[in-house]
């Protein structure tokens, strides 16, 4: 990597997810540089290893491409989405009893046998 | 404990047996013997009739599978992705040849129209898919977008993007609407994939198989990797996932996939009426002759 590209930065926090650009130059951007991830296939490498640790995705991770880094904070962003949807599917499956409904039961056990 | 005991402790606690796996729910499809195709000291005649014979198992499993889901009225989607020359369209041939194709259909689609290009992305796609008691297999299919036009240059980037962004919510409510997906990606190694292509090139019965845009994609074989790589990990969602075949062997990769796509239904075995075949009425036959068979048009017998 040169020192005259620039670095985009994805910043995770509870808020949501933004990708900034760092010019060479600019404050952060030596720091950064030390980091920043320039393959795609490590930037889909280090969102599976964010996805399988419990620690969560907060933090800032730099990247060399826009791609790579729109790839990666894409990634995030799906995750929580369908943490949200399949949460609706559980809500609006739930039938009044104490436990979850019996449909999302039947939908939970196609999926465990199709994962397994 | 001896080594080896101790090593078969450690194999049982990992592998499980059949009855373990079954009552996890996951369906094992029984082979009738260990597999030649995986040993490479065996024959290719032991080779070609152990494919035959699971074959001939495997279909029998299948049109079991297909009365279930018009019994049921299930709706089933696989979709067949991969390079040129994968695979894709042998195993789509053997998952149809048993299956009745009222119920069993398979989509091509080829490129856009110019009405089409102006619709919304999936709408063509969308109008293919199955009814109630229907499978369709999809030779391609939407991920077209993320990979061949990606790499070709069909759209742009925000076009995939877009796609990208929209493509697992798509199938989420696919999903959520009663239609089990199944995604398959054949991978084919480069050394097999030009040999495919070497054969299709010297096979007058195979040319059809090849097109320009195979070769060109075979220059940007890279570029198809990143796309293929890029594809996997966006619509990788829970409930529809990808399952990568092996495809550089043609018959382990349909043994394979048909078996892997069985396990995933959890169908039974619907007993048909017992059929009678019925008496002809004498009556209905009364006044017909048959006429001569010289007015008719035969095609000739010449084998």
């Amino acid at each position: 990597m040169t020192n005259h590209a620039p670095i985009f930065s994805v910043n995770v926090d509870a808020t949501g997810v933004t990708i900034e650009k760092i010019d060479p130059g600019h404050q952060g951007y030596r720091k950064a540089s030390k980091t920043v991830i320039r393959r795609q296939r490590d930037a889909i490498e280090l969102f599976r290893k964010l996805k399988a640790d419990s620690k969560g995705f907060n933090g800032t991770y730099c990247f060399n491409f826009l791609d790579t880094a729109r790839t990666f904070a894409m990634l995030r962003l799906q995750e929580q989405t369908q943490q949200i949807h399949d949460n609706l599917d559980r809500v609006l499956a739930h039938n009044g009893s104490a436990k979850p409904g019996a449909a999302i039961h039947k939908w939970a056990g196609s999926r465990s046998r199709v994962r397994s | 404990m001896t080594k080896k005991k101790e090593g078969q402790r450690m194999h049982r606690s990992v592998v499980k047996t059949r009855k373990e796996r079954l009552a996890l729910g996951t369906k094992v499809p029984e082979m009738t013997a260990t597999s030649p195709l995986a040993d490479p000291n065996a024959t290719k005649k032991e080779c070609k009739k152990f494919y035959e014979r699971e074959l001939r198992r495997l279909y029998i499993e299948l049109v079991k599978m297909q009365e279930w889901v018009k019994h049921e009225g299930s709706k089933l989607v696989v979709i067949f992705e991969g390079r040129d020359a994968a695979g894709k369209g042998g195993v789509i041939k053997r998952i149809s040849a048993p299956l009745n194709p009222r119920h069993c259909r398979v989509v091509a689609l080829g490129t856009p129209s110019d009405r089409q290009r102006t619709q919304w992305y999936f709408q063509r796609y969308a109008a293919e898919l199955p009814a109630a008691g229907e499978m369709t297999l999809f030779d391609r299919s939407w991920y077209n977008r993320a990979g061949v036009e990606r790499v070709m240059g069909f759209c742009d980037d925000a076009e995939y993007w877009e796609f990208l962004r929209c493509c697992p919510e798509y199938e989420r409510i696919l999903v959520r609407s009663g239609i089990t997906l199944v995604k398959y990606w054949f991978s084919v190694s480069d050394k097999e994939q030009e040999h495919r292509f070497m054969d299709r090139i010297s096979d007058p019965t195979k040319r059809w198989k090849l097109s320009p845009m195979d070769l060109e994609g075979r220059i940007r074989w890279q570029a198809y990797s990143r796309a293929k790589d890029d594809m996997l990990v966006h619509t990788d969602i829970d409930q529809a996932r990808w399952y990568v075949v092996n495809s550089d062997n043609k018959k382990r990769a349909h043994l394979n996939c048909i078996s892997h796509l069985l396990s995933l239904i959890p169908y039974k075995e619907i007993q048909p009426e017992k059929i009678k075949l019925p008496r002809r009425k004498p009556e209905l036959r009364e006044g017909y002759d048959r006429p001569p068979l010289e007015i008719q048009n035969f095609v000739p017998e010449i084998y």
